[in-house]
């Protein structure tokens, strides 16, 4: 055990930290304030099924959009319930090369989301771990690193975005890379103000006399605090990398054509938009959308319940 | 006392809050009147509704306040229900509110000049030119050295004293038939205090307006006032001429507040307390509001008392008045 | 007070420093400099000279040296597409991309503060809280997606605007402007709705804010006291109370809207400096890339420098903190 957290624990598994430290009792307490909002809990139903079909895409999608095979250029443009010479029906309609558009959306939203996700993660991982360093460290750690974080954040996301990307080009690995410069300094932000809070509780001294180490007590008492502020962050952190990520793929600098995410798909339809073919624009829209506003409406609700915790 | 058509005549006022948790009765069947020249004290501890009174006469009680009942006969003109666009000509017009605190009065990124001017061209038809010339005179009226150059000036740049000349000067532009001044010494040094009593009654008496001037403190008011109503949770308990209600209260609250005056006590004796605390005018019990800190209280206090006579020129709300001479 | 300018004038000289170093060394190891600084087109003998006169056969720390010393002759290479130089490219298209964020400057201010004053006035009411859902649409809406579909429903179908372009300019002080034009102004009212939106959502928020705090104040108690109209009341005593929060944030969010024209100018193909950069991205327009990246930084660097000193200068607290620190 000692030795585990010795090694490190990685700064994402301490939530069952707090799990096995209450008693369940607050998080009951937390489910039911949660769940005491209904927009709240109707997004969070929403916001579900979207994930379900990004992480089953491949099973549920009525076809392979990608699947040369299976796409007919013959059925491109189709209008929304239309029917393929195969007898299939296009729900949503198909879009300019002839794909089945719910699939391809299907498809989108597993890459925007994944993209979403796996930046949100590095970049909770990388800040929460600078911010804790400045916090814990203090001093001259603790101004360089916030003078960086301030003036990352003067700069605005977009633009912290598009110089990466002009030097670093496309591809999903270059985008996430973005993706996550432009969210670290918020989290190491979050993370470095409540952890100051709590460096200067006893427990932390407590644990400083027992000579724990510095890692150990970072990770396994001051991490775990810090947790309520970082959810809300990881959530509003999250919505807002999926839109920017859609964004710079609309653009035409983000993911690649081989990666199809929602905000490609968007652009592909743009062309279409002026003739009046809405469908190959609007329906990826709606799904960004849906996706977006439920995050932050999950997001706001957390922020609601988990903030007169923190003041408990 | 005062000519037969008084300035203001408030009678039966009520106001109360209509907040989720249930009715505060702010104001409660309050009657009095103000002639021309003349002083009224209106006295109580904080939350017995007195300025709620004072909004109430001008027309200022916000939601979920509302007034309910009752007249405000002004200059024999009932306004409790006037529409606002006649409160709004005599508001700051012809009835004028000082306000507690000074330095919360004044509107910090506005100068001066600006909020005395406003005031003038709200309600006369004169030129920006005599506005700032009457603004000026004001200032000089009450006391500020070298108007001219503090009219340009911010809040920021007076001190708290000041500022209350300010809004002294401000209720004055328009010469006024009323003023209601809601403690407006509480939040000053006691020499400065002085100085804007001594004011205040010089002007009220040399214009013949008529002020209401609330307070906690009797002996604010002992030196100033005319004529005394002690409000306790919304409603007047005892009423008279101020200096026969100090020398002899018949309200056991009165003669509370009395004896807890340092000035009134025999050196050497401590100072009495009400015991208790203001009650919560939230669903108020029914009955005397003031019999769980009475020592007179007993079974008759169940009831509500209503407002008596006891002698001339007195009145009280109580079943058990200090009657006896010589108290 | 000079101590702090000048503390924050170092510190924005080194933040440029530090930029044009990653650009400049981002570019070196990320691809070859000569596919990226000389036109791929050229021949053999082109190449070297080029290679020459750029200084790329020399070390590294060198070539760096030479291109600080050229960007600071105002030289930061010349277009590959364009064939003109990158500097004069991006300064031909500033003018329509500030044209757009003043544009939308004014309108975030324009219906921000009455929608956040109306709504701060009137917390309960449904009319609050529509504005209210709306600013938190505005604030998740992606800015590319509400303009497409300003696009399709103005321009294609109900064809009051046009979508694209800047319609027809007019100089003033020799600056080719599209506001004093009923064209140019059809053509600037949606790319400037589409940038404001954001901007919008956060003016009413803190219009909204800033209002429910002061109208509970003694002197707005006391302007009502004095017989003021309702209007007046609200005009000038509130309005000017809420105004300080409000310029100090649009300060700072006015480069802010300068980075998210790329969005609004891609979507409307309105010729700035943001479709620019973006159009050079894609075409591998390095010099372009470079000099946008520098003349951006440089604009952003400048700007929080400004907005920074003017609040030192309005709130003596900033000053106070600076010299203890």
């Amino acid at each position: 055990m000692t030795a585990l957290a010795e090694q490190g624990v990685p700064p994402g598994a301490p939530s069952d930290a707090v799990g096995t430290d209450q008693a369940d009792t607050p998080l009951r307490r937390f489910l039911a304030d949660f769940f005491e909002s209904r927009v709240a809990t109707g997004a969070l139903v929403v916001l579900l099924g979207i994930v379900f079909i990004a992480v089953f895409a491949p099973w549920i999608s009525p076809t392979d959009p990608y699947d040369l095979a299976t796409v007919d250029i013959m059925d491109n443009r189709l209008p929304p319930g239309s029917e393929s010479y195969t007898g299939m029906i296009y729900w949503l309609g198909t879009d300019g090369a002839g794909r089945d558009l719910l699939s391809a959306i299907f498809y989108g939203l597993r890459t925007s989301l994944s993209v979403g996700v796996m930046s949100g993660l590095i970049a909770m991982v990388l800040g929460s771990s600078i911010g804790l360093t400045a916090a814990y460290f203090g001093g001259r750690t603790d101004t360089l690193i916030m003078r960086v974080v301030d003036v990352q954040l003067s700069f605005p996301a977009i633009l912290v975005a598009l110089i990466l990307l002009a030097l670093l080009g496309k591809g999903v690995d270059k985008i996430i890379i973005a993706l996550v410069a432009v969210q670290w300094a918020y989290y190491a932000r979050t993370v470095r103000a409540s952890a100051l809070v709590e460096r200067r509780k006893e427990y932390v001294e407590a644990a400083t006399c027992l000579a724990l180490s510095h890692r150990r007590i970072l990770f396994r008492h001051v991490l775990p605090n810090c947790l309520p502020p970082l959810i809300v962050v990881v959530t509003v952190q999250t919505a807002h990398a999926i839109s920017l990520e859609a964004t710079l793929s609309f653009l035409g600098i983000g993911l690649p054509v081989t990666e199809p995410s929602l905000g490609l798909l968007i652009a592909n339809g743009f062309d279409y938009m002026l003739s009046l073919k809405y469908w190959i624009s609007i329906f990826p829209g709606i799904a960004l959308l849906i996706t977006i506003v439920t995050i932050n409406l999950v997001g706001d609700q957390l922020r609601d319940v988990l903030n007169p915790r923190l003041q408990r | 006392m005062g000519s037969n058509a008084p300035t203001l005549r408030v009678e039966d006022l009520k106001t109360h809050f209509f907040t989720k948790a249930g009715v505060v009765k702010a104001v409660d069947n309050v009657s009095f009147s103000v002639d021309r020249a003349q002083i009224l004290g209106l006295v109580g501890e904080s939350g017995s509704g007195k300025t709620v009174t004072g909004f109430s006469i001008l027309g200022l009680v916000d939601a979920p306040g509302r007034v309910v009942g009752g007249r405000i006969e002004f200059n024999g003109e009932d306004i409790a229900n006037a529409d606002e666009g006649r409160m709004q000509t005599l508001r700051g017009n012809r009835i004028a509110m000082i306000f507690q605190d000074p330095m919360m009065t004044l509107n910090p990124v506005l100068r001066v000049e600006t909020q005395m001017m406003e005031t003038v061209l709200a309600h006369q038809k004169v030129d920006r030119k005599t506005a700032r010339q009457r603004a000026r005179d004001a200032l000089g009226q009450v006391g500020i050295p070298s108007p001219d150059e503090r009219l340009a000036a911010y809040p920021h740049q007076f001190s708290g004293g000041m500022r209350q000349r300010v809004a002294i000067a401000i209720a004055l532009l328009n010469d006024p038939d009323l003023i209601i001044a809601d403690e407006p010494t509480t939040a000053l040094d006691v020499t400065i205090q002085a100085q804007i009593l001594f004011e205040a009654q010089k002007l009220c008496r040399e214009r013949g307006t008529a002020m209401i001037w609330i307070t906690h403190d009797l002996a604010v008011i002992a030196g100033l006032a005319d004529k005394v109503c002690v409000m306790y949770a919304g409603r007047i308990v005892e009423a008279g001429a101020i200096d026969e209600v100090l020398d002899h209260p018949v309200h056991p609250y009165t003669r509370g507040l009395i004896g807890s005056v340092p000035s009134r006590n025999r050196r050497g004796v401590p100072l009495y307390q009400i015991p208790g605390m203001t009650p919560a005018l939230l669903n108020l019990p029914p009955g005397c509001a003031f019999r769980e800190r009475c020592p007179q209280a007993d079974g008759a206090c169940m009831a509500e008392p209503g407002l008596s006579v006891p002698f001339d020129g007195r009145a009280v709300r109580c079943f058990h008045p200090h009657l006896e001479a010589g108290a | 007070m000079s101590v702090f300018v000048i503390r924050r004038l170092m510190q924005s000289i080194a933040v440029v420093a530090v930029m044009s170093f990653i650009v400049f060394f981002g570019i070196h190891i990320v691809g070859d400099p000569v596919d990226m600084l000389i036109n791929p087109e050229a021949d053999q003998a082109d190449i070297e000279a080029a290679m020459h006169a750029l200084g790329l056969d020399r070390p590294a720390h060198e070539q760096y040296w030479y291109f600080l010393v050229n960007a600071f002759k105002g030289d930061l290479g010349r277009s590959f597409i364009f064939g003109e130089p990158a500097l004069q490219l991006i300064v031909q298209r500033m003018p329509a991309t500030l044209e757009l964020a003043f544009a939308a400057l004014f309108l975030s201010v324009l219906i921000g503060i009455p929608l956040g004053v109306y709504s701060g006035l009137h917390p309960d009411t449904l009319a609050s809280k529509t504005i209210m859902s709306g600013s938190i649409l505005g604030f998740s809406l992606p800015t590319f997606w509400v303009g497409l579909m300003m696009i399709m429903v103005f321009a294609v179908i109900l064809g009051w605007l046009p979508s694209t372009g800047r319609g027809e300019t007019v100089p003033l002080f020799g600056i080719p402007v599209s506001f004093l034009t009923l064209d140019g102004l059809s053509h600037l009212l949606m790319p400037a709705v589409n940038l404001a939106l954001f901007k919008m959502s956060l003016v009413t928020r803190l219009a909204r804010a800033g209002t429910r705090e002061v109208v509970h104040q003694d002197y707005i108690k006391f302007a009502r006291a004095k017989g003021l109209s309702p209007r007046r009341v609200v005009l000038v005593h509130v309005l000017k109370n809420i105004m300080i929060p409000v310029v100090t944030v649009i300060g700072l969010e006015f480069g802010g809207l300068i980075a998210f024209s790329v969005v609004t100018e891609s979507v409307f193909a309105w010729p700035g400096m943001g479709k620019l950069i973006i159009e050079s991205i894609q075409n591998l327009d390095r010099p372009v890339i470079v000099a946008y990246l520098m003349i951006t930084v440089l604009m952003f660097v400048t700007i929080n420098l400004v907005v920074d000193v003017l609040y030192s200068v309005l709130d003596p607290r900033v000053r106070l903190q600076d010299i203890r620190a």
